[in-house]
């Protein structure tokens, strides 16, 4: 008890001695607080950025190298979220504002089948030197199922669709209702489709044949 | 930048509360009160920009007022202010002393000032939390360390302070003496 006493007699002796060196607070509203606040682009750890920087360029390495457990985990998890097609191994990879848009990196050869299309929808096939091959539906939507090396696009309704290539692919074969209406095989290509200015396939999914 | 309202109410009431012990933690620790005042607000906006409020607020407050004010000491290298010397700082709420009175406030200002800086800086701050009302646990949070040593450490830290300006205080003595 008397230890006690001594203590805080002690203490107080203390706070005594430590208020010697106070002064008034100065006069802050913290509405000013929260304005500066406000006005300060808000701070992000640079670690963290750091990281988040690291995370998107593994992912992206990942999207572009094919047959890789991490290629096959990130398509896999996309595929879980985006959640929208149908087939044994859907693998679309993103939605795009317009409807659902289909990436994915090829292996040596595929086949894009479109089934039922309606009349007069058309297909833009656009050879660029990319890695990954994209299908876009554009001013409507379709029904996609994407296996190992074909895609299926069913129930368009879509009035055109942008396919584009990677230059390197090796074989490429679009069909309508099983009919072959465009076919690459190394560099000979065969379709009855004109090319435009920049030497795009246009092709009317009606009435193209190879 | 959204920022919940009910957050913006936690928020303005802890400032409202804590703004004032904050500074006072700061003036005390650098010496320096147009300094602490700046980095008491600097910390509120940052607790503001995190957008929640930590488990701990006053101990999260405290650690990064202190780690501004030694990323300030470290960038300009300033050397504190002994208020015997810079007799501008007059302590708060003081009335009007006679000069033998003002000078004996500015010493022992001074005694108190050089007894903290002879402290080593964990000691220091763990001693000034303890005496601005944190708990052990708030103090543990501030400093990093476990609430099992502060026991410990605050008693060396308050035998230290005591023995410095018990020290200075004989040594005042002992020169008045002569």
């Amino acid at each position: 008890m008397r230890r006690d006493v001594t203590m805080r007699d002690r203490g107080d002796e203390i706070d005594a001695l430590l208020r010697t060196l106070d002064h008034a607070a100065p006069q802050v509203r913290v509405e000013d607080i929260i304005a500066r606040a406000q006005a300060r682009p808000r701070r992000r750890p640079a670690a963290l950025v750091a990281a988040g920087i690291l995370l998107a360029a593994g992912v992206a390495a990942a999207a572009v190298v094919p047959s890789t457990p991490l290629h096959r985990a990130v398509l896999h998890a996309v595929a879980l979220v985006a959640g929208s097609t149908r087939g044994s191994t859907p693998q679309p990879l993103a939605h795009a504002a317009q409807g659902t848009t289909v990436a994915m990196v090829p292996r040596a050869r595929l086949t894009v089948r479109f089934l039922a299309p309606r009349p007069g929808v058309r297909l833009r096939i656009r050879f660029a030197p990319v890695a990954q091959l994209s299908l876009v539906p554009e001013g409507g939507d379709a029904d996609f199922s994407v296996g190992r090396d074909a895609i299926v696009v069913s129930r368009p309704t879509a009035p055109s669709f942008v396919l584009t290539v990677p230059s390197a692919l090796n074989e490429l074969r679009v069909e309508r209702d099983g009919t072959p209406v465009f076919e690459k095989r190394g560099d000979t290509i065969r379709t009855s489709a004109p090319r435009d200015a920049a030497g795009d396939y246009l092709l009317d999914l009606d009435a193209a044949a190879p | 930048m959204p920022v919940r309202r009910s957050y913006e109410a936690e928020f303005r009431q802890l400032f409202d509360a804590q703004f004032a012990s904050l500074y006072r933690y700061l003036d005390r620790l650098s010496g320096e009160p147009e300094l602490a005042a700046d980095l008491a607000q600097e910390a509120f906006v940052r607790l503001y920009q995190r957008g929640s409020l930590p488990d701990d607020p006053r101990a999260w407050l405290a650690a990064v007022a202190s780690n501004l004010l030694r990323d300030e000491r470290r960038r300009t290298a300033r050397r504190h202010r002994i208020l015997a010397v810079h007799p501008e700082g007059a302590p708060s709420g003081a009335a009007p002393l006679a000069p033998d009175e003002a000078y004996d406030a500015a010493t022992d200002r001074a005694r108190v000032r050089a007894a903290l800086d002879a402290l080593p800086e964990r000691e220091r701050r763990m001693l000034l939390l303890r005496h601005e009302g944190y708990s052990y646990r708030e103090v543990a949070h501030a400093l990093g360390i476990r609430e099992t040593s502060v026991g410990v450490m605050l008693a060396r830290a308050t035998a230290a302070f005591r023995a410095a300006f018990g020290g200075r205080e004989s040594n005042a003595a002992g020169r008045d003496d002569a």
